[in-house]
């Protein structure tokens, strides 16, 4: 396709006026440049709302925006684009969660982490907490935190009820089903459980633990992490030091406006 | 034609030396256009000299082109023809980047940003009426106005109460008091985290904030004027605390009455 004269001539007048502009010396350039570039990448990042870079970032933002700092990451679970934190500071106990998704509405792309808070608990008593994001065997994670120092040991039982309702294409769910998960205490004073699924469930039923956050922490119902538990802590020589019964602590859902 | 073959092999040695490209060319330029106004300086001084001999005679005083070409390869060092480039290319990108992330949220940002001003200029209004002699667009009276310049550090974050106003409005008596929360990352800017906040007077009752009658947002702070319900008139102190942690004991002295 040939140029219109008209528009070569334009052109030609632009160049001239361009070649006729003083220019900087090229040291002077590089530095204009190198000025310009942080004033560009902060008008860009400004522009995509100051993303963060890692799950663990956004977590850590949304910590310092309820101003809770500064913490101690105590456990991090991953699963898929789910991940869970659980985070002490000095008066406090966080857990967290962190939902990777995609905008693919938008022409530039990138990940996107949304944080969720799920609970900031006083340090006082005896802390247990459901994390919102399961291991690798599609277990839940429980962490305790608290009760007698000679408590070594810990056995934790939790009371699943079966979340059919929201789920009818996953078959029949039990009522209620009880798992039971064993830890060690760990030298900074937390008990990490690990629960496991139950086999040798009917055919077209579900396990209660696998249904537990199917949906992941962000679309759960509010009360999947709030689930009965009974805790028994037992020292060296095997005697019970603890017990504790009740509900893990209800969903607050702290999140950044 | 064979001078202007032997002019072009001629530059392409004396220049090869040079390796930042846009460089190399530029004195490939500058020495052609030398070598032509010399041959054309010999074709004036004599008329009769063929133009291709007026070339090569142009040429040859230009001296070798082996020895030129080690002087310009020690004079131009690419370096700083690089990082000009790679400098170029920086801004390009993000200028290319800031153009695309615009296509995506240039629109809804700036709508944010025209609420937001609108939302200072409201709350400059009502700042001057709770504090100063402005004019209410509500119904009450001011009762005292009290001098505050409290700050507290907590994580990242530095609160302050800089204003403290009672009024007696038709619903009852309300305390206003100006709250900043001032980010030490704009990135964690939050207007939720003032509901985790709550106050105590001295007389043991708690207040929930969870009303305001202004806010304005800056790039790393919020600001509102809270408004305390039933706030009785004997409270000599408010205590400002969070609720989910130790550290915050933010103190705001009711006694310290001065004119609007």
């Amino acid at each position: 396709m040939r140029i219109p004269d008209f528009v070569e001539k334009r052109w030609d007048r632009v160049k001239k006026w361009w070649d006729r502009l003083p220019k900087l010396p090229r040291k002077w350039r590089i530095v204009r440049n190198l000025a310009l570039a942080p004033a560009l990448a902060v008008l860009v990042l400004g522009l995509l709302e100051w993303p963060a870079l890692s799950p663990y970032r956004a977590f850590q933002r949304l910590e310092g925006a309820y101003l809770l700092t500064p913490s101690r990451l105590v456990l991090q679970v991953e699963r898929g684009r789910t991940a869970a934190y659980l985070t002490e500071g000095d008066s406090w106990v966080t857990v967290g969660s962190v939902e990777t998704y995609n905008d693919a509405g938008k022409p530039l792309n990138i990940d996107k982490n949304v944080a969720i808070l799920h609970q900031v608990l006083p340090k006082e008593g005896i802390v247990v907490v459901l994390l919102p994001a399961k291991n690798g065997s599609d277990g839940a994670v429980a962490a305790v935190w608290g009760g007698p120092e000679e408590g070594v040991s810990g056995t934790l039982e939790l009371d699943l009820k079966g979340i059919s309702s929201s789920h009818p294409w996953t078959g029949r769910v039990p009522g209620l089903e009880t798992f039971t998960a064993q830890a060690e205490r760990r030298e900074d004073g937390w008990f990490i459980f690990q629960f496991v699924p139950h086999d040798g469930h009917l055919e077209n039923t579900s396990c209660a633990m696998e249904m537990l956050l199917a949906r992941g922490p962000f679309f759960s119902t509010f009360g999947d992490l709030e689930q009965p538990y009974r805790l028994t802590l037992t020292d060296s020589q095997g005697n019970t030091v603890a017990q504790q019964s009740g509900t893990t602590p209800p969903d607050q859902r702290l999140q950044k406006w | 034609m064979k001078s202007i073959m032997g002019m072009y092999s001629w530059l392409s040695i004396a220049t090869s030396g040079i390796r930042f490209g846009p460089d190399q060319e530029a004195v490939r330029d500058e020495l052609r256009e030398h070598i032509e106004d010399k041959a054309a300086d010999l074709m004036r001084i004599f008329p009769d000299i063929p133009e291709e001999e007026a070339g090569q005679r142009a040429l040859a005083a230009m001296g070798d082109a082996w020895e030129l070409k080690k002087e310009l390869a020690r004079v131009h060092s690419p370096w700083l023809g690089y990082l000009w480039r790679l400098t170029q290319v920086l801004v390009w990108g993000l200028l290319a980047l800031s153009l695309i992330a615009a296509l995506g949220s240039g629109a809804s940002l700036l709508e944010g940003q025209a609420y937001r001003w609108e939302e200072a200029r409201k709350a400059r209004a009502v700042g001057r009426a709770l504090y100063e002699d402005g004019t209410p667009d509500w119904e009450g009276e001011r009762l005292a106005v009290y001098e505050a310049d409290e700050t507290a550090r907590l994580g990242r974050a530095v609160i302050s109460v800089s204003r403290g106003a009672r009024w007696r409005e038709p619903e009852g008596d309300c305390l206003y008091l100006r709250l900043r929360i001032t980010w030490d990352r704009p990135w964690e800017v939050n207007p939720m985290t003032v509901s985790c906040l709550f106050a105590e007077d001295d007389l043991g009752n708690t207040y929930e904030i969870n009303t305001a009658r202004a806010f304005r947002e800056g790039w790393n702070w919020y600001q509102l004027d809270l408004a305390l319900e039933g706030v009785p008139l004997s409270a000599r102190e408010l205590r400002v605390h969070h609720e989910l942690r130790d550290g915050l004991d933010l103190a705001v002295d009711l006694t310290r009455e001065v004119v609007p």
